[in-house]
Parts: structure tokens; C-alpha cells; sequence
């Protein structure tokens, strides 16, 4: 292969073939496959992650639709009335950027549809003085037209607006063209033209307002309308909008959904649910989640890790193409001895191998029809696990989220973190959970059955539950209501009975202190809260038969991917990296030579970026050069032990001495400073 | 050397005598302490924000990425509190050898002790370690009864079948993890002054290296035998990731390469291994020269071969996104080495939205420390990046070329080669011809056979100012025809027809 260093050129191109579309081959093809397209865990992947993508997608229309539904309505009749004022809509989106593209590519889409084809967006962008912003809104706006017009001829013979000609006498132009000139023989109504904004932090404040200003001169020949999204707080258009420039524009606000909304709608109606048989496992989870949390708080963010960690977890091999819904008996069936060779080498097989008899464990690993059996039993163990864990979560989830403090966290989310990483019903949280759960009143606790009961029962066909526990679990659920209902029958009559004589007789303060406490512990049941006791313990006890962690299960590594190693590909630690290696290259290098017992250690056989960087770590804000040669030179040559006497260098050294720093420069620890001769400033601090 | 001002150098010389003014240090700022302590009190600014941050997830604590540093959601965007005052001052010296700390350390914990008022002081050793915490969260994973980091003992490895990427097999690189400390940037920059030595490199014999003799002082230098088998097996490491990366462009997301050494080697390879047949195109971030529109143009112009391409970068831009969207079955490579060297905010952008594309795939390296910086939220959620550690120890010469560096002799060496050079190859004509050489060509040529007879042809020539005479200061006579050369071409031609 040429090299592709040169000085004269940065940019090299190998053509192998590639080239532009001619026109007549100009449609859309379906996009060329991955490598491993024939792979079974691909396919099984491909077809997963299909499903995921559409469901988020529609997940998020749904969400977004009502709030959009206003918009519309709102922009729609903004030209119901005469108006004075250019009409504004402020769609408050919220931090986060890269997820509101989506939310307003389906408001282009619906304001194309159903209001007006003449629609353009403007980004900061492109958009940094004026003169660009009128030429990019009118070319939008004039070509729109275009293509609309001629949708499927050759687009590019057309004769093409120029950009630089796009002014607002042009747009003028076109526009009575389009509805003043037909307006005699058709009459159809004037069409607004709506231009939408959708960062308006990153537009400068004074291309806008000049915008405003001149659209505001046009507003009876032209009917403007904009939409602003609005990431931070309205403050911010007030702030960039004199008040000249805001008395033109009529702003309406409208807000949509925090992202941590949006998020927990995912994870409850996509991730965390039967059509998605790829799980997260615990820590991983929690991983993601914190990256949500605490670094963007965006839920495209969310689900590109969510997608990395699929390809990473299909990636395993044939084994993961078990992680779906249906076709699993097939599947087994058709494996093969590499498949079930790949599936063997799942830790959890040897959990299972050393739980068999001795005899079976030959079996196992060596007969697959055998293993066969074992898998798909197995398989089928964990998939009727899958629906009801989520169930049940939820049903935990309806118990616990309200409780004072939430022990064991308000969303869906915290609990099942804790429920695929460790046995839930053991934590300390769950246990407060339900020493919280049994102060309730009847009321809350009354309301709360009620609702568990509804999860059982819509979710009853999509859980593995047997008719037999679900009946059971509804009768239990029936029987502890109507006991509760009856309770206000009986409940009035026997209340303080006995209590009182004992309170009566003289005795000291401690004393009765003592026997407060007493009675208090030792106060007899009444029904209510009898009736509470068994209808939690039988709750505990169904959440223990059913709340279990995957790992439990053999061949839980198909369903959950546990990983930790995607962290580091999914936040770098690039100066970790580099501090690393350059403070202790044996980390990486592994050799012999240059292990160290504790960070300080220098030793000559180290990489001399390394020597100079250490060496460097030692020093304050600047560094005498000669200093930082003279220590190099008295770790890498050290018999040259003399004083000052003769400076003689050996000029390989000072080479090797030179390049390093020269490096450790490129990589920005040190820049040259002037303020001393032959100093370098350091650029870190510490060590 | 002497005197009350305390040099700060590396080691060598004059560590001992420092040492002790370190210790008297030390231990004064721990008497003082003692009375600061008391009033000392934790600055706390709560952001306005978080008072009224929503009710559901008050509660959240990062679990995972700052799990070491016991910080609640809250107070995530607090200050820090200043823990140790003593490692501040402790820390403006240079490091102390670890017999003398640990003899310092007993004599310190000594007089706490006695105090027996400071329960937080002994601790101090340990902000000079990069934190080694990190089995933790490999331990944590093995404990859930999974037996997940166990051997698998049962299986021979001879029928192991094949598995898609190998590096699942082989065993993860424990990663450390390096915190920066906010207070030590306080202590580097207590003061103005610059308390380094006076020594400048003029004292050497050589101050410097011109950049011809230090290139082949480089190449003469070998590494030792054990780390060049060192940085093969690192290469051969890095090299099992092609396929995978191969595997994860093509779902649209994107490889960044990281960590120490140059990775032009490794891009190399990959390209010459998986991309050698395939649309490719290679952006060197660290030509110094380059911009963005060199990048579309190579696009639009060399790889689709459009006529044109559009002044404007992104209707440029566009234009590659309008034509990819047409051939959706080629897939076009892009590989930057030290995309952060391009540090354009403009050009960045354009790296994010071509990347995006379902049909260019960028593979990028950084080098830079504060590299990650130049891409802001929205870029970074476009890029879509993988990270890879593929450190390689290898040095940044090519990168390095175009870099001035101090230690390298920056006289007029460049300038007076590049005079040389123009000067050897301008034509002779523009130096002008010596009389003396004129004379004796057109002697060799039998058309004049004396100065004077020459000088009288010429007569004619420079009283039509067509040729002229001009002395050099060494005395010798040139004659100079001060005409531009296209005119005299096009006469020539015209005499020889």
C-alpha cells in the first residue's frame, strides 16, 4: 500500500471502486449486510434489535403526540384571526439535545402533513450572520416547492435557485406567485410558512433579531410563524429578544417530557419487557444508568449503549441466538456440535455439570443429543422466569414506590438493578420495605392490592403463570379484600377494653416508662392488622418464589449480559490510558525488565517517554530543561557521576532525551514557556 | 544554590539537602494545623437547581463510575471539601524517597498520638498512589454466586470450538484507574514564582540538535530485545480487535482509538488487512495544512467524481449525505489519525454528521490528553465512538515532524537550504550571465574573437535597453536581458520559423 505520509498532502483517497450514483440508478437500495449476515446469532440479533428500534420509535411518537397534537392545533390557527404580531410557538424540550431531533423530525412531519408544505429548519450552524440565514430559509422554503411539484423527475435538471439570489423580494415573489396569481380562478387558502428553530441557544441573538424584525415588516404579505425549541429555560428567549424585537412575536410555550420520563418509559414498556429477551444484568445496568444520570441525561444515549451491549453480547456466538421469544426448539434442534460446543463454554455449564450425577456428567459433555434435552429444559426454565420477574417486579414496584423514603427506590428501575444482581427478598431495603408496608392503613394498602391484583390479571396471558397460580393468586388477592371489607363491620366493637385499669396504680417514672414500652410491643393484633400480617406474609412469599436472581438459573448468560468490560469502551479512560502507561509500562508492556513495587520507582530499562514523564512528575509549574536532561542522563547513563565539571553529552542520549520531550509535548503535558530560558511550562499538575 | 529560595528541580543533587528543609516543613505545618483545624468547615454550594431537583430521583447515587468516591447524587455538584491541608503543602516538594517518608510517618502518627485529636492524618500516604482499586469490580461480579471469574476447569481447550472474536477468550486487562486531584492544582500554583534552577542548556556542548542529526541519531537507536517482543505482543493484541471493529461500523458505530504511542501503525495494518478493497479514504489530523474542505473534496471530487463541489462546507456536506443516500451498498471508510489535531470546531462538526451517515464509517486516533474536550454533547451523540485502549508504545515520529520542539537547533537552517535550493534551481538567465562567460561562449562559437568586438555588438542591444550591464560586488560584470521570458520565447519562435 502507497504511504500515506507525505508534506504536501493530509488527504488520500483510495477509490476501490466507489462512485456517485448515475441518475438513473439513483433509488434507494437496501443497505448492504454486516459481515456476519449469515451468522445465526447475527440474524437473531438483527431481528431483536429491528423490534427494539421500532418499538422506541413508536414509544416515542406516543409520548411525544400529545403534546405535538397542540402544537399543531396551535400553529394551525395561528392565522385564524388577523394578527398583529408574528405567532411563536416555545416548545420547552428540556436539556439534551441530541434526543430532540427525533421530536422534531415528527413535528416537520406532521406539520407537512397536515398544515402547510412550506416549512424550512435552521440550524445555528449554518446560519451565523444574516445574509445566510435568509439564503438557507429561502432555499429550503423555494426547492421544498420543487420537489413537490415534480416529485419524481429528475430533480437536478430543473433549473435551480441560486442561493446567493434568495432574498425576501424573491420569497415575495413566489409566494403571490403560488397563491395570489391562482387566487382568481382556484382561491385555495393561503398557506403559512413555518420556520423552525430547533436549538435556539445555539443561535446568536442578533441574526435573530434582525430576522424578527424584517419577517415582522412582511407579516401581511408573508405569514411567518416560528417554533423555538427551547433546551434550557424561556428565560433564555426573553434574554436574547429586546423588547423591540419580542413585541413582534406572540410566543406560546409548550413543554414536553424530562428525559428521566422518557427513559423510565423505555425501560417499563420496551426493555423491561417480554418482547425483549435480552437483559441487562445488574451492573451493567446500573452503569448505563449512571452515565443517564450524571454525565447526559440522554435517552438516545441510553439506548446506543443498549445497542452496544447487544452486539457485544451477540457477538458471544451461535449460543445467543437462544436470547429470543419463539423458534427456541427449533433452534436447539438445529444446532450443531460447534453451536453446543459454544454453548458449553457458558460459566454457568459447569455449574450445571458439577449439580449432575457423575454418570451425566460425561453425558453432557459429551452427548449432545443429551445436552440437548438438558438445554431446551433448561432454556424453557429461565424464559417462564423472564415474564414473571417483571410481573412481579411490578407488582413490588406498586407496593414499595411510595413508601416514606423509598427504600428500595421510586421507579421500576432501581428495583429491578437490585433484583438480577442479588436475591431481592434478602436485602435490608426489602425487608424495611414491608416493615414500612405493615404501618399501612387499610385504605393505601386496600388500594394497593387492588391494583396488583389488576397487573395480575391484564398480564396474566403474557406471564408463564400457570391457570392454577393464577387462580390462586386471584382468590388469595379476593379473599384478603373481602376480609378487609368486612372488617369495618366488626372492627367497631371491641376497642379500648382492658387498657385501662393497669394504668392506674401509682408507680415511678421508669416504671411506667418500662411498662409503656411493654405495652406497646406487646399489644394484642386487632383484625385489621392481623389480616394485614398474613396478606404480607403471603405477598413475601410470592415475591420470593418469583423475584429470584437470574443467576439461579443455568444459562442465565444468554438471557443477561453482565460484562463490565464495555465500560471502557463505552466511556474512554484516554488519560487514564496514557498515565498509565507512561507511569508504569509494565501495566502494558508486560516485560520482564521494568516492573516496579510502587509508583515512584524509576528504572533505566523504562521507555525514556516514560523516564522523562516521571521525572517530570516530580516538578512544579515549570522545568528547567538542562535539570530535566541532567536527572535523565543520571538514571539512564549513570556511571557519569562527576560534577559539572564537563557538560559533555552523549549525543544519542540527548536525541533520545530530546524526542521525549518532544513527544510529551505533542501529547500536552509541557508546552515551551518564555518566560525563562530553556524552561517548558507543565500543562497537569500532580502526580 | 544556597539560600533561602527553594529550587525545585528533579532528582539528582540536591535531593538530601531538600528533604530536611521538607521535613521542618512538615512538621511545622502540623503544629500550626492543629489550630486550624478547629474552625475548619466544609464550603458547601448547593446549585440552585438541585433544592428543587424532581422528587423521583432524589435519591439516586451513582453505582457504578463514582462508586470510589462515596459522593451522593447531591453532592456530585458540590465542592469538594478540603480534606488534608498537610498533603497541599506536602505536595509542593518534590517526592521524598520512601524510607524518609515512612521514618516521617512514625515520627508524625508519633505525635498525633500524643494529640490524639487527628484521626485523618495518616492517611496522607496515599495520595501519592493511583488508586489500585481495581479487582474490585471484577471480584464484586465473581461473588454473585455465578463463580463467573473461575476457571473453567472441566473443558480441554483442544475441542474449543471456534468463537467469532477472540478476545473474549483471552484474559481482560485489569484497567487502574486515575484520578486527577483537584488540590493539587491549588498547591502547583500557590505561587508566582519559579523556583527552578538558572541552568540553561548552553551549558552543554552541544545546546542543541539540528533535526537532520537527531532523525539519524533516532534511527540508530534500537530498543532493547525485551521491549520490542513487549510492543509485538501489543500489537499482535491490538490486532485481534479488527474484525470486531469491522463488526460495529457496520451497525453504525464508530472506533475511536486511544492510549499511548503512535497508531498509525495499527490503522495501517487494518487498513491494508480489511479495508484494502473497500472506498477508503485516510485524513492525517496532524498535516499541518489541512482543512475540512480538503476532506469533501476528496470526497466529492476524487471518490464520487462529481464535477463540482459547493464552496460552502455544508452544502457540502449535504451534498455527500444527498449522494451516499444513493449508493447505500458503498461503504466508504473514514480513517483520521489524530483527529484532534484538527481542531476546528466547523471541521469537527462536519466528522459528526458524515459520520452518521449509514454508510461512512470513521475510524479515528487521538493523542492529545485533553483530546476528548474538542467534541461537546452533540457532537459526541452523533460520533457514536467505541473507545479502544491500543496503547503501543511506539514513538510519534511522523506525527512529531511537524512539531517545533525547543530541544531541536531552530537557527536559519531551513531558510538558507530553501535559498539554496531556489537558487540552484533558478535558470541561469535570472542570474544573469558573467561577461566573461558571454564572451567566451560566444568565442566557442566563432562569433566574435575579442572583448572589444563583443562589447561593440552589444553597444546596439544596450542602447535599445534590451540588454543591460550590472556589476557584482565581486567585480564581475554580468549582462542581464531584462525582459520577461514569454517574450523572448515567443521571439525566439518566431526567428526560428
Amino acid at each position: 500500500m502507497s504511504s500515506t505520509v507525505s508534506v504536501s498532502k493530509g488527504v488520500f483517497v483510495f477509490k476501490n471502486g466507489a462512485k456517485a450514483a448515475s441518475k438513473s440508478a439513483r433509488k434507494k437500495k437496501k443497505a448492504t449486510e454486516s459481515l456476519f449476515c449469515d451468522s445465526l446469532w447475527y440474524k437473531t440479533y438483527k431481528t431483536l434489535w429491528n423490534s427494539v428500534e421500532t418499538k422506541i420509535q413508536e414509544l416515542n411518537n406516543d409520548m411525544f403526540s400529545s403534546v405535538l397534537s397542540n402544537l399543531v392545533d396551535c400553529i394551525k390557527n395561528s392565522y385564524a384571526n388577523p394578527v398583529s404580531e408574528i405567532p411563536a410557538v416555545a416548545l420547552l424540550t428540556g436539556i439534551n439535545m441530541p434526543d430532540h431531533s427525533a421530536q422534531f423530525k415528527t413535528l416537520k412531519q406532521e406539520i407537512k402533513r397536515t398544515i402547510t408544505p412550506h416549512l424550512c429548519t435552521l440550524s445555528g450552524e449554518d446560519c451565523h450572520n444574516l445574509k445566510y440565514l435568509v439564503e438557507t430559509m429561502i432555499h429550503q422554503l423555494v426547492k421544498n416547492e420543487d420537489v413537490m411539484d415534480e416529485e419524481d423527475e429528475s430533480d437536478s435538471d430543473t433549473p435551480r435557485i441560486k442561493k446567493s439570489q434568495c432574498n425576501f423580494s424573491l420569497l415575495q415573489y413566489w409566494y403571490e406567485e403560488l397563491y395570489l396569481n391562482k387566487s382568481q380562478k382556484l382561491s385555495p387558502s393561503k398557506k403559512i410558512i413555518v420556520v423552525i428553530i430547533p436549538h435556539f441557544e445555539n443561535f446568536s441573538p442578533k441574526v435573530l433579531q434582525d430576522f424578527i424584525l424584517i419577517a415582522s415588516s412582511y407579516i401581511n404579505i408573508l405569514p411567518f410563524v416560528f417554533v423555538f425549541g427551547v433546551a434550557t429555560s424561556l428565560s433564555v428567549v426573553h434574554r436574547s429578544l429586546p423588547y423591540h424585537v419580542s413585541s413582534k412575536i406572540n410566543i406560546q410555550v409548550f413543554h414536553s417530557f424530562p428525559s428521566t420520563v422518557y427513559l423510565n418509559n423505555v425501560l417499563e414498556n420496551i426493555l423491561f419487557s417480554r418482547d425483549c429477551p435480552f437483559h441487562l444484568g445488574g451492573k451493567v445496568f446500573n452503569l448505563f444508568r449512571d452515565i443517564f444520570l450524571f454525565y447526559d441525561l440522554s435517552v438516545s444515549g441510553f439506548i446506543q449503549n443498549f445497542k452496544y451491549a447487544m452486539l457485544e453480547h451477540f457477538s458471544y456466538g451461535n449460543a445467543m441466538a437462544l436470547c429470543q421469544k419463539k423458534h427456541v426448539k427449533q433452534i436447539i434442534e438445529d444446532f450443531t456440535h460447534d453451536d453446543l460446543e459454544n454453548v458449553r463454554q457458558i460459566m454457568s455449564f459447569r455449574k450445571l455439570v458439577e449439580s449432575e450425577e457423575p454418570e451425566n456428567r460425561i453425558r453432557l459433555l459429551t452427548d449432545d443429543t443429551y445436552f440437548k434435552n438438558v438445554l431446551r429444559r433448561e432454556i424453557k426454565k429461565i424464559m417462564s422466569y423472564l415474564p414473571n420477574l417483571h410481573l412481579f417486579l411490578r407488582c413490588l414496584h406498586v407496593l414499595v414506590h411510595d413508601l416514606p423514603k423509598a427504600p428500595l427506590g421510586k421507579q421500576v428501575r432501581e428495583l429491578y438493578a437490585v433484583a438480577v444482581s442479588k436475591n431481592i427478598t434478602t436485602t435490608q431495603e426489602y425487608k424495611e420495605c414491608f416493615q414500612l408496608l405493615s404501618f399501612q392503613s387499610k385504605e393505601e394498602l386496600t388500594k394497593k392490592i387492588v391494583r396488583v391484583k389488576e397487573l395480575i390479571v391484564n398480564n396474566f396471558e403474557q406471564s408463564h403463570l400457570d391457570y392454577e397460580v393464577e387462580g390462586i393468586l386471584v382468590n388469595e388477592f379476593d379473599k384478603f379484600m373481602t376480609q378487609l371489607d368486612n372488617l369495618e363491620l366488626v372492627e367497631d366493637k371491641k376497642e379500648e377494653v382492658t387498657q385501662k385499669d393497669s394504668l392506674l396504680e401509682l408507680m415511678n417514672r421508669l416504671d411506667l416508662k418500662e411498662k409503656l414500652k411493654q405495652m406497646s410491643q406487646n399489644k394484642p393484633l386487632n383484625k385489621y392488622e392481623k389480616i394485614r400480617h398474613n396478606l404480607l406474609n403471603f405477598l413475601s412469599s410470592q415475591f420470593e418464589v418469583y423475584l429470584v436472581p437470574p443467576s439461579n438459573f443455568y444459562f442465565h448468560e444468554i438471557f443477561f449480559f453482565n460484562d463490565m468490560s464495555i465500560q471502557s469502551h463505552i466511556i474512554g479512560t484516554h488519560r487514564t490510558a496514557i498515565h498509565t502507561a507512561l507511569n508504569d509500562p509494565h501495566f502494558y508492556l508486560q516485560c520482564p525488565c521494568c516492573s516496579i513495587p510502587n509508583d515512584s520507582v524509576i528504572l533505566p530499562s523504562m521507555p525514556d517517554i516514560c523516564i522523562v514523564y516521571k521525572l517530570h512528575l516530580e516538578c512544579g509549574k515549570m522545568i528547567n530543561l538542562y535539570d530535566w536532561l541532567q536527572s535523565f542522563l543520571s538514571i539512564v547513563d549513570p556511571q557519569e557521576l562527576d560534577d559539572d565539571s564537563k557538560p559533555t553529552v552523549d549525543p544519542e542520549l540527548q536525541a533520545r532525551f530530546t524526542q521525549a520531550v518532544a513527544e510529551l509535548e505533542y501529547l500536552g503535558f509541557i508546552k515551551s514557556s518564555k518566560r525563562k530560558t530553556d524552561h517548558v511550562t507543565r500543562l497537569t499538575w500532580g502526580g | 544554590m544556597e539560600g533561602d529560595l527553594e529550587v525545585f528541580s528533579p532528582r539528582r543533587g540536591t535531593r538530601q539537602r531538600k528533604l530536611s528543609q521538607k521535613a521542618s516543613e512538615f512538621l511545622s505545618t502540623h503544629t500550626r494545623r492543629s489550630t486550624i483545624n478547629e474552625d475548619k468547615r466544609p464550603i458547601i454550594v448547593t446549585s440552585a437547581s438541585e433544592s428543587e431537583s424532581d422528587e423521583s430521583d432524589s435519591n439516586d447515587k451513582p453505582l457504578i463510575l463514582h462508586e470510589n468516591e462515596h459522593v451522593t447524587g447531591d453532592k456530585i455538584f458540590t465542592f469538594q471539601v478540603r480534606k488534608k491541608c498537610e498533603t497541599m503543602i506536602q505536595l509542593m516538594v518534590p517526592k521524598t524517597p520512601q524510607t524518609f517518608r515512612t521514618k516521617f510517618k512514625k515520627d508524625i502518627a508519633m505525635r498525633v498520638l500524643d494529640d490524639s485529636s487527628e484521626a485523618d492524618f495518616s492517611g496522607s500516604d496515599s495520595e501519592y498512589v493511583v488508586s489500585d482499586n481495581e479487582t474490585e469490580s471484577e471480584a464484586t461480579s465473581g461473588t454473585n454466586s455465578d463463580g463467573a471469574n473461575e476457571p473453567t476447569p472441566i473443558k480441554s481447550k483442544t475441542n474449543a470450538p471456534k468463537v467469532i472474536f477472540k478476545q473474549q477468550q483471552t484474559s481482560k486487562r485489569i484497567t487502574k484507574s486515575y484520578r486527577i486531584k483537584t488540590e493539587d492544582y491549588f498547591s502547583n500554583h500557590a505561587s508566582k514564582k519559579i523556583l527552578t534552577s538558572n541552568h540553561t542548556l548552553d551549558k552543554l556542548e552541544t545546546p542543541r540538535l539540528s533535526q537532520d542529526e537527531l532523525q539519524k541519531l533516532l534511527a540508530r537507536i534500537k530498543l532493547s530485545t525485551q521491549h520490542s517482543a513487549a510492543s509485538q505482543r501489543l500489537k499482535e493484541r491490538n490486532r485481534i480487535y479488527f474484525e470486531k471493529w469491522m463488526y460495529l461500523m457496520h451497525e453504525n458505530i464508530n472506533i475511536l482509538l486511544y492510549g499511548l504511542g503512535s497508531k498509525k501503525d495499527i490503522l495501517n495494518i487494518f487498513h491494508e488487512k480489511y479495508l484494502k478493497k473497500l472506498p477508503t479514504i485516510v485524513v492525517n489530523g496532524f498535516f499541518p495544512s489541512l482543512s475540512i474542505k480538503d476532506v469533501l473534496d476528496g470526497i466529492i471530487l476524487n471518490l464520487l467524481e462529481l464535477k463540482e463541489t459547493p464552496a460552502n462546507v455544508f452544502e457540502a456536506c449535504e451534498l455527500v449525505e444527498r449522494e451516499f443516500s444513493y449508493i447505500s451498498d458503498t461503504h466508504l471508510y473514514l480513517l483520521v489519525h489524530n483527529i484532534d489535531l484538527i481542531r476546528n470546531g466547523k471541521a469537527q462538526t462536519v466528522f459528526a454528521r458524515l459520520s452518521t451517515l449509514s454508510n461512512i464509517h470513521l475510524i479515528a486516533t487521538i493523542e492529545h490528553i485533553n483530546a476528548p474536550l474538542i467534541w461537546d454533547h452533540s457532537k459526541l451523540s452523533k460520533f457514536k465512538f467505541t473507545w479502544w485502549d491500543v496503547t503501543t508504545f511506539q514513538s510519534y515520529t511522523d506525527e512529531t515532524l511537524f512539531e517545533g520542539s525547543m530541544m531541536v537547533q531552530r537557527t536559519g537552517t531551513l531558510a538558507l537550504s530553501s535559498l539554496r535550493n531556489v537558487f540552484l534551481s533558478l535558470t541561469s538567465n535570472s542570474k544573469g550571465l558573467a561577461f566573461k562567460d558571454l564572451y567566451s561562449l560566444c568565442r566557442e562559437a566563432f562569433l566574435v574573437s575579442s572583448d572589444l568586438a563583443l562589447r561593440a555588438q552589444l553597444t546596439e542591444f544596450v542602447d535599445h535597453k534590451m540588454v543591460k550591464y550590472k556589476r557584482s560586488p565581486d567585480g564581475t560584470e554580468y549582462v542581464i536581458i531584462p525582459i520577461a521570458n514569454t517574450v523572448l520565447q515567443q521571439f525566439l519562435t518566431e526567428q526560428t520559423i
